[in-house]
């Protein structure tokens, strides 16, 4: 019983670290707070949802040019927007995060209502049986996205020259500028990023669950546990720290009820936090 | 910064004057302010918005014969809403701010126990009276202050029998006696969870898993998956929409089919259609209305609202919250004043039939409505429980199979 | 006889402006009578919010601590009068004395694993043990669980007395903040904001004044949350303990002016009155409008409204002066 638990935490978690991945990477590069994030989740799915119906793309395609424009935007938003501010100090980019979310909320409920989308595929409801357990697709598809994803950031950060770049931006922004590196295109690039994959999380919620105006908040918050877990700006401590917030979470539902499942996840967060403020596997990025 | 200093303690001064404005007296024949807080948009704008377009017509028909008697005066009806984005400390301060300012005679209320009971409070400490439809009567007895309500009234389904007629619908399927409950971990779910528990037991069956979480919680699947090796014949849920289209969708991917699958709250609006699709078939909810068309008052009503909702439970909302109007109305009529306290009593002797229900309060400021068991069947919605002519309970939930 | 308004080295005194603080705050009180219940009521709601902005303001402006835990003491200090009044029968003094109290303790405790945290570290932080709190009342059956308390409307204050007492509370949070501003306690709190490793190399205790300060600010937080439970009555954790608390007084401070003891009272002004009650009969579009203001606040004037304002008057008065 507790291995099926275990593996669906394990699972879970996958899908965690893709909403986590983007606002980890914002968090460690250019040091935002970036309060729109869960907004962008949502904007993603409902993106593709409105896609579908418009076009007669079919849904992947949608998907994937829902990820782009929401990459773009994210592009605009730190060029021409954010980035001017984050000279000022960390009030304005939060304020102003918070604000962005706020239009993208009241947009959606303008165009959708307050009902939920679900994004209807087979993936959503199509289970798979590993090792004779049953699990959901949309969690293993999710996981293995993941997972591919934390690896290729990985590399990409610590294996390239753009990566060195970001790395030596994220380390002194300053410095980096004078030795020649165009921190403002790097910081507009990794926010795009961190937007696209925003936006390919609210997919996989939207297929996996549903998602409505208001359910940017919560993924926000589950997103900046993981991130503080993993360890700030570390994408690879991010996937670890999100399956562990994913198994943390289904053991605790299993074990004392649902009801106190946000609890202990709050509680393991704050410790955290408290104990070991670098996450459980230390800020690498710089 | 001697400059700053100075204007700094200066400014207080704005902060006083700058709120100031003049609070709306009363003529005699000025039209009579109902005052409504409801929640447009956040997680409840599906029930805020008919909510809404049943106060609306109500008073565009009371208006349209020429308003209503008060003492000796014709007096027009005047709607005032607000949205509380759902926030229930919104609610409370529009609440205030409706009395206060609006000088509303009356507040009708919103939706749910966390939205309605802080107006409910406010009207209280403000002596106005409150007609709500949309607070179920348990949870409305439980949030009364000390010594019961005195100025807040309430016409709904008494949680009790909502339980009961659920579990008797999924009686119907001939089941095994095992069922799983899900229940949230708010206000309705709370109280639902306990009633299910003891109208399930009360029908004969073993309670195989008793699940609950937090609202927003999206991952079911142990649960789910404990269910399944539990073998639960029967799933009895309160959830709101998102998560029950979750937990549905999960049910599908892990290969689970109970055969009767009865959620309340989540599963009574077009959205649950729309999330869902072909997964929604034969699945059973509450339903809140049956409408009485032989009565020309319900029947224009239907006319008047017709295509305006993409499902019934939506229709019974607005039909709720016209008939708070109606009741209003009616008090005031016979009151023959706006003073609340003569308005209030009135309220309290309400005795008659309205669009949406029969409505005569009880000592304890309640009176029930009746509630039903409906089932999704070819994307309408088909009232099962108690039995209808040429309607039977299907089963299993067909996407499930 | 000249009044020295300045000490020997050219500083300006305190209590020229905590007089003028005082002043206005008895002249606020003296107008309760002529205001309409209404007025009384927004007026009593504007300067709750407001002792929660100075609050946050004295925090985040002087001591360079960004918090988005604000839930957690104005929160306990709602639960804590709801629970004494019900539970006891403990009047007003008692409940409203307990509230600022709580929230003096909850920041105690609370500082011995926040305050070893630093900049974007200790906002989080906050944040997490506000959720915790959260969660834990959604748990905890005394305290209501999801369902919430509510005061005994009978032992409540009424409207003008709820908002004499507001007065009181925001007199106490403006003098609080004004203090911080311009006292030797503040410019020590500044110095250990804006260098920290430099203020204790002069000797400054560096912990005491950033634990000074989150106390201050968690006991007014806990008093304007008492006040705030009197005048609501009736409340449940998802919107007393939620961060909505947090998120109002950061934007309060942070459009008024953080780090100045009128910005926040121009921040409550602009954000409670404008975009809350101005825009509530809108819906979705309040949502869009109030996020689009926000966004050109914090682009076109980052410091604030208020330093924006007295700016361009300064630069006005010299111009006068030049042309006269």
């Amino acid at each position: 019983m507790s291995a099926a638990v275990v593996l669906n935490g394990i699972l879970l978690g996958g899908l965690y670290g893709m909403s986590a991945m983007g606002l980890s990477l914002v968090f460690g590069v250019l040091r935002l707070v970036n309060m729109a994030h869960g907004a962008m989740l949502v904007l993603g799915a409902y993106l593709a949802v409105l896609i579908t119906a418009g076009t007669p793309l079919p849904l992947p395609v949608a998907g994937a040019c829902a990820v782009l424009l929401a990459g773009g935007l994210g592009y605009v938003l730190q060029r021409h927007l954010l980035t001017a501010m984050l000279v000022r100090g960390a009030n304005g980019p939060l304020v102003a995060t918070f604000g962005l979310s706020l239009i993208a909320s009241g947009l959606v409920a303008l165009r959708f209502g307050s009902d939920p989308v679900s994004i209807p595929t087979a993936l959503g409801t199509a289970g798979w049986s590993l090792w004779g357990l049953d699990v959901r697709a949309a969690y293993a598809v999710s996981f293995a996205l993941a997972g591919v994803v934390a690896v290729a950031l990985h590399l990409t950060l610590s294996r390239t020259r753009l990566g060195a770049a970001v790395r030596a931006a994220a380390a002194d922004p300053r410095t980096a500028d004078l030795i020649g590196i165009d921190v403002r295109t790097l910081y507009a690039l990794v926010f795009a990023v961190a937007s696209a994959l925003a936006a390919l999380a609210g997919l996989l919620v939207g297929v996996a669950f549903s998602v409505s105006p208001q359910s940017g908040t919560s993924y926000l918050l589950i997103a900046m546990a993981v991130v503080v877990l993993g360890g700030i700006g570390n994408v690879l401590g991010t996937f670890a720290g999100a399956i562990l917030l994913g198994v943390v979470q289904t053991l605790a539902a299993a074990q004392f009820g649902g009801g106190y499942r946000d609890l202990v996840v709050y509680i393991l967060f704050f410790v955290v936090l408290a104990v070991l403020p670098r996450g459980l596997f230390g800020r690498r990025l710089t | 910064m001697n400059r700053t200093a100075i204007l700094t303690a200066l400014l207080p001064a704005l902060l006083l004057t700058a709120a100031c404005g003049a609070g709306a007296g009363q003529d005699a024949d000025a039209p009579v302010v109902l005052g409504a807080s409801l929640s447009l948009t956040g997680p409840l704008g599906t029930i805020g918005r008919p909510q809404q377009a049943g106060l609306e017509r109500l008073v565009a028909d009371v208006n349209a014969r020429g308003g209503v008697q008060v003492g000796g005066v014709r007096r027009e009806l005047a709607l005032r809403v607000l949205d509380n984005r759902s926030e229930a400390a919104a609610a409370g301060q529009q609440a205030s701010e409706l009395i206060l300012k609006d000088s509303a005679a009356a507040l009708v209320g919103g939706c749910t126990p966390p939205i309605n009971t802080p107006i409910a409070q406010i009207a209280e400490k403000n002596r106005v009276p409150l007609v709500t439809s949309c607070f179920p009567l348990g949870a409305f007895r439980d949030a009364a202050p000390a010594g019961g309500w005195t100025y807040a009234w309430d016409f709904h389904f008494e949680e009790t029998e909502q339980a009961r007629v659920l579990v008797e619908a999924a009686g119907l399927a001939g089941a095994a006696k095992k069922a799983a409950l899900f229940t949230d971990n708010e206000v309705d779910g709370v109280i639902q969870r306990k009633l299910f528990r003891d109208a399930a037991v009360k029908a004969g069956y073993e309670i195989v898993g008793d699940y609950t979480f937090p609202v927003g919680q999206s991952d079911f699947s142990s649960f789910v998956n404990d269910a399944k090796r539990a073998g639960a014949e029967v799933v009895l849920g309160q959830m709101i929409p998102p998560d029950g289209i979750a937990l549905v969708k999960q049910m599908k991917s892990l290969s689970y089919t109970p055969k009767v699958i009865g959620i309340a709250k989540a599963a009574d609006t077009a959205s649950w259609l729309d999330g869902l699709g072909e997964l929604a078939d034969n699945t059973v909810h509450n339903g809140f209305w049956v409408p009485d068309r032989a009565r020309p008052a319900t029947a224009a009503f239907l006319k008047a609202m017709e295509g305006r909702f993409a499902d019934t439970a939506s229709l019974g909302i607005a039909a709720a919250a016209y008939s708070v109007g109606e009741v209003v109305a009616d008090a005031l009529a016979r009151a023959g004043s706006t003073d609340p306290e003569k308005l209030n009593e009135a309220i309290g002797a309400t005795k008659g039939a309205f669009v949406f229900a029969e409505v005569a309060f009880g000592p304890d400021h309640t009176s029930p409505t009746p509630v039903t068991a409906e089932q999704w069947q070819d994307g309408v919605t088909r009232q099962v429980f108690p039995a209808v002519e040429g309607v039977t309970l299907r089963t299993p939930p067909l996407g499930l199979e | 006889m000249t009044i020295p308004l300045r000490t020997p080295d050219g500083r300006w005194r305190l209590w020229p402006g905590l007089a003028l603080i005082a002043a206005l705050a008895a002249g606020a009180a003296a107008a309760s009578g002529a205001l309409g219940r209404y007025e009384l009521n927004v007026l009593t709601t504007m300067l709750c919010y407001l002792v929660l902005a100075q609050a946050w303001n004295i925090l985040a402006g002087y001591g360079g601590l960004i918090s988005l835990g604000v839930s957690a003491f104005a929160g306990g200090g709602a639960y804590c009068v709801a629970l004494l009044a019900s539970h006891t029968g403990a009047g007003l003094p008692l409940t409203l004395g307990a509230a600022p109290l709580l929230g003096a303790l909850a920041a105690l405790a609370l500082s011995v694993p926040l305050l070893r945290l630093r900049g974007d570290y200790f906002t989080i932080g906050t944040l997490a043990a506000a959720l915790a709190l959260q969660a834990w009342v959604y748990n905890w059956d005394f305290a209501g669980g999801s369902v919430g308390l509510s005061v005994p409307i009978a032992r409540s204050p009424d409207l003008a007395q709820t908002y004499l007492l507001a007065c009181g509370a925001a007199t106490l949070a403006v003098g609080a903040a004004y203090w911080t501003a311009y006292s030797t306690f503040g410019m020590r709190l500044r110095a250990v904001r804006d260098n920290e490793e430099a203020a204790a190399g002069l000797g400054v205790p560096t912990v005491r004044y950033r634990l000074a300060a989150f106390v201050l600010c968690g006991a007014l937080s806990g008093l304007a949350g008492g006040l705030i439970a009197y005048q609501q009555i009736a409340f449940e954790p998802g919107g007393m303990l939620g961060p909505g608390w947090s998120i109002n007084a950061l934007l309060m401070c942070v459009v008024g002016g953080v780090g100045t003891v009128a910005g926040p009272v121009v921040g409550t002004l602009v954000v409670y009155y404008l975009l809350t009650t101005l825009l509530a009969g809108y819906d979705a579009v309040s949502l869009v409008v109030e996020g689009l203001l926000l966004v050109l606040i914090v682009r076109f004037a980052p410091q604030g409204i208020w330093p924006l304002a007295t700016r361009y008057a300064g630069t006005l008065l010299v111009r006068m002066r030049r042309t006269a």
